[in-house]
């Protein structure tokens, strides 16, 4: 069989570029791998409220969609998709796609073959559900997903996989039904922390039998046999449900010949303006080519079929570029705004026209007066500022205003917080008149894992410019040419040492983001001395006396990139600008002067004082070393009395954004489960419509009115903070403040909403906001009566710790 | 935003040393003061609140009374600015001192009436308060260390498994065994061991000892065989104990609530009847 075009997977984008095709007679065929149209939105939660983001954004073509049910939409396709007359085959899962003469060959899951002249690849990016591929599998019994687990009752049960959703089907399934659980670890720490203390819960409560190290390895006569530690064992079922995640489908694509900019997750195919991909007639649209949400999915699909149909077609988000270019330069066209930034922006240059076009989307262009301010120091805000025309200038000190260097046309600002996620280091203003490209962080992390140069170009202006304020001491930039040449960025993972005690004085060290932790061996045991935060320069001591080796070891607390430079190029430098080594005394300076308070601070103290390297390395263990505000609870004076947890649920719709019950705990401090206000915030990494923002004053937030419940954030953040809750509620309906006072227990703590799998169609994501909606102030600690309760960042308690902890 | 939370004299500080004892100073002077009024200002007649000095006395006590009360709205005021150990802190402080007012108010003086029953009424709930205080100041630490690191949850799902242990162990010895060991760990779960801590220490220790003396009884038992149940049953001691003491703490940090607020209600009462009297017979 031979079509015009051949398109793969009846998502938004398939779809729709197939009721498109129908409609203007292209010969055509959808082919979709499971028996129903839109896999993906077929197994959202029923009832589920679908969001059509961006609102802003016209939809094209005849695919009809509207916010709503996702039956509503699934309803409505399925009709539209009849009506038109797309011609869909079903159970046909395309395994092959090869070039072959002027077109492809096609191959089917079930062996069959079929020629198309183009083709529209729209899989999505959910991938194959991993099978378990054991000898005896029979699909009555084996299921790969749980619809309803109300459904199932009085039933033996086997869950295999102990990842989220493999932990969550056998807690919903446990109560009415006997639960084992096939885990291939060694326990549930793959898991969030809030699943895996339920779990672990339930197995130490005979609530479900758990077999770690274990792997299934073949059915027979109603059992399962399963290799476990003590020999092969063979459990009776009646239901397998197996949660094996799922094989990313980059495999597939890279097979079809399309390549991939890196080796990055994040990275989608390179892609023309009319979406075809490096093989001519290869077409992606969808989330497989980057465009997360439904409507850009059918405006691309639609978009994809009118060129191959020769058919004129505007890309939708023209009128949404012409409104953000409109107050900066009105009247201009689109494409010469674009061709200006293209011009000016260095950075943005080596873009394809989708890829500026898409990043122009999430970006705004400023015109500065002489003297207006760009952004301040100690802000949050993480953007990067590129001058297109004019010239800005850095106060890096607002001591020395000699010292003002200036950003001239095509270069940047701003790239330190972008990278570090933390306070901006100086106050940028305009130097003359000035129009500037600010691009946003989630543009510019799709920049990065999609365009090397650009990852690239930010890399070797970050090393000139940490080297230039660090050691600069008042000179030109070029006079520190010597020691860039000499600097290298260099990653290291959490807990890996970047300086080991008793080694030489190799190189010095400015840490560019992440955190890392100063030790020392005293008495056989390591001491923590100090916390290096990102900016800081370490490994500088050596340089001060010739014949040192290394005094401490340097850790990194959490993923962090330094500069290194090489020593024989700063003793070069200190040689020829001995004023430097001030830098370095001073340095030094402030971590004596720090450890004679805290040895001071111990002995003048009757009562031992607390193990301050265990607390931080617990700390640490728990990822604190990247928070910048963290709950945490002296447990030597929390009475248990739940206030913080009441205050949080009264000051936001009756949902506590914290729970002490899941949180973790050791030496005497309990770090609740809450949001760390995380230096480089996880959850902002693939939300689809950007709800999650981090604020000037440092906190991380979802705005409501955004999210579209697609709970990315909640699999995205480390450390389970997020949960997903139907907002709006009466915190305390149900007992009035005089019965709850009599009973002298004071306010109950409202239940933590945690998923549940039945209802909930306006579900959304929520987290800690700092009180943002409250006042500002972190309405649980100021509730605490004990004085039991901060929260601040992890620097400012490590020094409290330090410097005269009471040890009561 | 955080600058009142960066100084270090409110992380992690108890109420009780809210700024150096700041309250305790406050009230210290709040005694003195009303000391120096009774000394100074000696009524023409018997001391009985009547005077110049009791009835400022009794203003003062009255105002004082009813502010520590408001604390028990105050404490449910959510989202304010002001941090709520703080108010604790005055509110303790603030309390005892209360008393003292209260007693040179009346010339320390009681007797059968209304007036007397207010007096006592505050005398009860200034010293559940001060019961109240002190539990606050010693439980907490006490109870993170017997807790070693488990919670209540999991506290008891320990307890469980390890009842479920012992059981199984118990079934090789003689039916009299099987069945202590069933009465000391079924049916399992906290509620079980609320209020029966002392019955079933001794039916643990009964256990345990009963599984030795299996070894004596020279019933063709080695001590490989019965270590591991007599060990289940000393862990099962422990987690009974250990749970067994974090219930009480926490009973104790909330019970003795249930005589300071209703009392403080009875006081208030009280007090409203104290000054309608008082004014009535004037
Ligand atoms: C829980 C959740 C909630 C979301 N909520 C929203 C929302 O409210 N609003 C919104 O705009 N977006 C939402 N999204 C995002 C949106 O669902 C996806 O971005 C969108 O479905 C992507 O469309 P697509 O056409 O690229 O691919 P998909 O919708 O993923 O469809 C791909 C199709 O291809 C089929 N397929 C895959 N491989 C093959 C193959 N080899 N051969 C044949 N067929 C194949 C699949 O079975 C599937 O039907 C949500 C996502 C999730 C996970
Ligand atoms: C006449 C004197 C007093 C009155 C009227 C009074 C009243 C109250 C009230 C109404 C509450 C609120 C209880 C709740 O909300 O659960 C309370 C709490 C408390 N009081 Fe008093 N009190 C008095 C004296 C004292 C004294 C003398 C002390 C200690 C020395 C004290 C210590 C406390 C403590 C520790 C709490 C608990 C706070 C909490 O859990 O949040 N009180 N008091
Ligand atoms: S939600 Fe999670 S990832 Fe995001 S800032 Fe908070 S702790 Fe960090
Ligand atoms: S800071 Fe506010 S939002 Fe965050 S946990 Fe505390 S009360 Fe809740
Ligand atoms: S309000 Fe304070 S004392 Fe009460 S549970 Fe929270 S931290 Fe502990």
């Amino acid at each position: 069989m031979r079509v015009r075009l051949a398109i793969i997977g009846s998502g938004p984008g398939g779809l729709s570029a197939a009721v498109t095709a129908a409609r203007l007679g292209v010969d055509h065929i959808l082919l979709e791998r499971t028996g129903h149209l839109s896999d993906t939105i077929f197994k959202y939660q029923k009832r589920k409220k679908v969001m059509a983001h961006p609102m802003r954004l016209a939809k094209l073509g005849d695919l009809p969609f509207a916010e709503g049910s996702r039956e509503e939409i699934l309803g409505g396709w399925t009709a539209t998709a009849e009506s038109q007359g797309v011609n869909v085959r079903y159970h046909a899962e395309a395994t092959r796609i090869a070039r072959q003469g002027g077109g492809f060959l096609i191959t089917l899951g079930d062996g069959a073959t079929l020629e198309a002249e183009t083709v529209v690849l729209g899989i999505g990016v959910q991938g194959n559900l991993r099978r378990l591929g054991i000898p005896g599998e029979d699909p009555a019994q084996v299921f790969y997903q749980l619809e309803d687990p109300d459904e199932l009752k009085g039933l033996r049960i086997i869950v295999v996989g102990a990842g989220d959703a493999g932990l969550e089907n056998a807690l919903a399934l446990c109560a009415a039904n006997t639960v084992t659980i096939i885990n291939r670890q060694a326990d549930f720490s793959r898991a969030k922390p809030g699943n895996m203390t339920d779990a672990e819960r339930a197995v130490r409560g005979g609530q479900i039998r758990a077999l770690h190290e274990s792997s299934p390895t073949r059915i027979e006569a109603g059992m399962l046999f399963v290799d476990t530690p003590t020999g092969e064992e063979r459990v009776p079922f009646d239901r397998i449900i197996a949660r094996l995640g799922a094989i990313p489908p980059r495999r597939f694509v890279e097979d079809c010949g399309i390549r991939f900019p890196s080796a990055d997750p994040a990275a989608v195919p390179e892609l023309s303006e009319t979406y075809e991909s490096n093989v001519p007639g290869l077409y992606i649209v969808g989330a497989l080519g980057g465009y997360t949400l439904i409507k850009q999915a059918i405006n691309q699909g639609h978009e994809v079929v009118c060129r191959i149909a020769g058919q004129p077609c505007a890309p939708a988000d023209e009128n949404l570029l012409r409104q953000r270019f409109e107050k900066c330069f009105p009247g201009s066209s689109v494409n010469d705004v674009l061709a200006y930034v293209r011009r000016t922006v260095p950075l943005l240059a080596g873009l394809t026209t989708l890829q500026l076009r898409d990043t122009m989307l999430e970006c705004n262009l400023h015109r500065f007066a002489a003297g207006d301010l760009v952004f301040r120091r100690g802000d949050y805000t993480n953007s990067l500022w590129n001058v297109a025309e004019g010239a800005a200038a850095v106060e890096i000190d607002p001591q020395r205003p000699e010292l003002r260097p200036r950003v001239e046309a095509g270069q940047f600002v701003g790239e330190l917080g972008l990278r570090s996620g933390r306070r901006r280091t100086a106050t940028v203003w305009a130097a003359e008149p000035t129009v500037m490209v600010e691009i946003s962080v989630p543009a510019m992390r799709k920049l990065l894992s999609s365009v090397e140069s650009v990852g690239q170009e930010l890399d070797r202006v970050a090393v000139r410019r940490l080297i230039h304020t660090t050691l600069g001491a008042g000179r030109q930039i070029a006079e520190l040419d010597g020691l860039i040449a000499a600097a290298r960025l260099q990653k290291f993972k959490a807990l890996e040492p970047i300086i080991t005690e008793g080694d030489p004085v190799d190189a010095l060290y400015i840490l560019r983001s992440g955190s890392a932790t100063i030790s020392r061996l005293e008495n056989g045991r390591m001491s923590v001395l100090g916390f290096v935060g990102a900016g800081g320069l370490f490994g500088e001591r050596g340089f001060l006396d010739v014949d040192a080796t290394r005094a401490a070891t340097i850790r990194a607390t959490v993923a962090s990139e330094v500069v290194r430079i090489e020593g024989d190029a700063v003793r070069a430098a200190l040689a020829e600008m001995p004023e430097m080594s001030r830098v370095f005394s001073s340095a030094v300076q402030s971590q004596m002067e720090r450890s004679v308070r805290a040895t001071l601070a111990n002995v003048t103290r009757a009562t031992p004082p607390r193990n301050i390297s265990a607390i931080t390395d617990f700390l640490v263990a728990k990822g604190v070393g990247e928070a910048t505000n963290v709950f945490i609870i002296d447990e030597k004076i929390c009475t248990g009395c739940g206030n913080c947890e009441s205050a949080c649920a009264a000051t936001h719709g009756g949902i506590s954004r914290v729970s002490r019950e899941l949180g973790a705990s050791a030496e005497g401090f309990l770090l609740p489960l809450a949001c760390r206000h995380c230096e480089t915030p996880h959850c902002m990494s693939h939300c689809p419509v950007d709800a999650i923002s981090r604020m000037p004053s440092g906190e991380v937030i979802i705005d409501a009115g955004t999210c579209i419940g697609c709970k990315a954030c909640v699999n995205d953040c480390p450390y389970g903070v997020i949960s997903m809750a139907e907002l709006g509620g009466d915190p305390h309906a149900g007992t009035n403040w005089l019965a709850r006072m009599m009973a002298g227990i004071g306010v109950l703590p409202p239940k933590r909403t945690r998923e549940d799998h039945h209802d909930g169609s306006a579900k959304k994501a929520v987290k800690c906001d700092l009180c943002r909606t409250a006042g500002g102030v972190p309405a649980c600690v100021t509730a605490c009566p004990t004085g039991a309760a901060t929260r601040l960042d992890p620097e400012s308690f490590l020094t409290w710790l330090r410097e005269g902890a009471r040890a009561s | 935003m955080l600058a009142s939370m960066n100084s270090t004299s409110t992380i992690h500080r108890s109420f009780l040393l809210w700024r150096g004892g700041y309250y305790a100073w406050v009230a210290a002077g709040l005694c003195v003061g009303c000391v120096g009024l009774y000394w100074l200002a000696p009524p023409a007649g018997p001391r009985n609140g009547g005077s110049f000095a009791g009835y400022t006395l009794g203003t003062v006590g009255l105002g004082l009374v009813l502010w520590l009360g408001w604390f028990g709205l105050r404490r449910r005021r959510y989202g304010g600015a002001g941090r709520l150990d703080e108010v604790l802190s005055a509110h303790v402080y603030l309390g005892v001192a209360v008393a003292l007012v209260a007693l040179l108010h009346c010339g320390f003086r009681i007797h059968g009436n209304v007036h007397s029953l207010a007096l006592l009424l505050l005398l009860g709930v200034v010293a559940s308060g001060i019961f109240g205080a002190a539990a606050f100041w010693s439980i907490p630490a006490r109870m993170t260390r017997n807790r070693a690191g488990m919670t209540l949850a999991t506290m008891s799902a320990e307890l469980a498994a390890i009842a479920v242990r012992c059981r199984a162990l118990s079934l090789s010895f003689p039916d009299d065994i099987v069945a202590l060991v069933a009465r000391t760990t079924s049916p399992g779960g906290k509620d079980r061991v609320m209020g029966r801590r002392d019955r079933l220490r001794r039916l643990n220790l009964a256990a345990i000892a009963q599984v030795q003396d299996e070894l004596v009884r020279g019933r063709d038992v080695t001590p490989a065989e019965i270590l591991p149940l007599a060990q289940s049953l000393t862990q099962h001691l422990t987690m009974v104990e250990r749970l067994t003491a974090d219930l009480r703490y926490r009973r104790t940090l909330l019970l003795w609530r249930v005589i300071h607020v209703p009392m403080t209600v009875a006081l208030v009462a009280a007090l409203a009847i104290h000054v309608l009297v008082v004014f009535y017979d004037w």
